[in-house]
């Protein structure tokens, strides 16, 4: 199996990788990479997951290298 | 539909009414105790999102777990947001509450493993099925609604 595939393709929003680790309690528990900012975390549940995706999401992408501060965008 | 029939009576239990389903995705309305409007959802994870809002709000069933995220200081409801969910509780405002497409009394009784645990009424066909996590209690939805049709008895084959 090649990881690489996975791992270089980007979304237009936000980038997560995502390890499914075990299925317990009829769901999911992992980690997930925010590529964009570099960031892991672990999640318990496939409910935590989203709710991380949605957060980091709400949190916008970070600007380019070099680039002013963005202005602050309304809440979807 | 009048929701004594049920013998479910809990303060956050929920009516979710599917009215469309468009590109795999559901929309609806939730109706809950506490207000005559309902809650609207336009995505699957937006009614995920929108329940998990609403329990946070009633602090009921209370979280075992934090929520974690990739900013340690998000995710937090603050208390006053806690103190505005309390309206009067009227169960009466779940009665007669129909989807276009599929009708679900939700009753979420404990919150553990970062996850739902409860269970759900299936009104058009009068079943009820118990669910260990909110991504079973998707799965049974979905099946019940028909997109994935052998996925019906999913809280047993899991």
């Amino acid at each position: 199996m090649d990881g690489s595939k996975t791992t270089s393709q980007a979304g237009g929003t936000g980038t997560f990788i995502i390890h499914v680790r075990c299925r317990q309690n009829a769901t999911w528990q992992g980690e997930v990479a925010w590529a964009e900012k570099e960031k892991r975390q672990h999640f318990r549940s496939a409910l935590e997951l989203l709710k991380m995706i949605d957060g980091a999401l709400d949190e916008g992408p970070a600007p380019p290298p070099g680039a002013a501060p963005e202005a602050p965008q309304a809440a979807s | 539909m009048e929701l004594s029939q049920y013998n479910m009576h809990a303060p956050n239990m929920v009516c979710i009414c599917v009215d469309r389903m468009a590109e795999q995705e559901y929309s609806g309305e939730i109706w809950h105790q506490y207000s005559s409007v309902p809650v609207s959802f336009g995505t699957t994870v937006g009614l995920i999102q929108e329940l998990d809002r609403l329990y946070d709000r009633w602090d009921f069933p209370q979280r075992s777990t934090n929520v974690r995220t990739f900013d340690p200081q998000a995710g937090r409801t603050p208390a006053e947001e806690r103190e505005r969910g309390r309206g009067q509780m009227d169960e009466r405002r779940l009665n007669d509450r129909k989807g276009n497409i599929g009708t679900f009394l939700v009753r979420v009784k404990y919150r553990q493993n970062a996850t739902w645990q409860g269970e759900v009424v299936w009104v058009e066909k009068n079943r009820k099925q118990y669910f260990r996590s909110a991504l079973e209690l998707l799965k049974l939805i979905d099946g019940a609604l028909g997109e994935t049709p052998d996925m019906e008895n999913a809280a047993e084959s899991s």
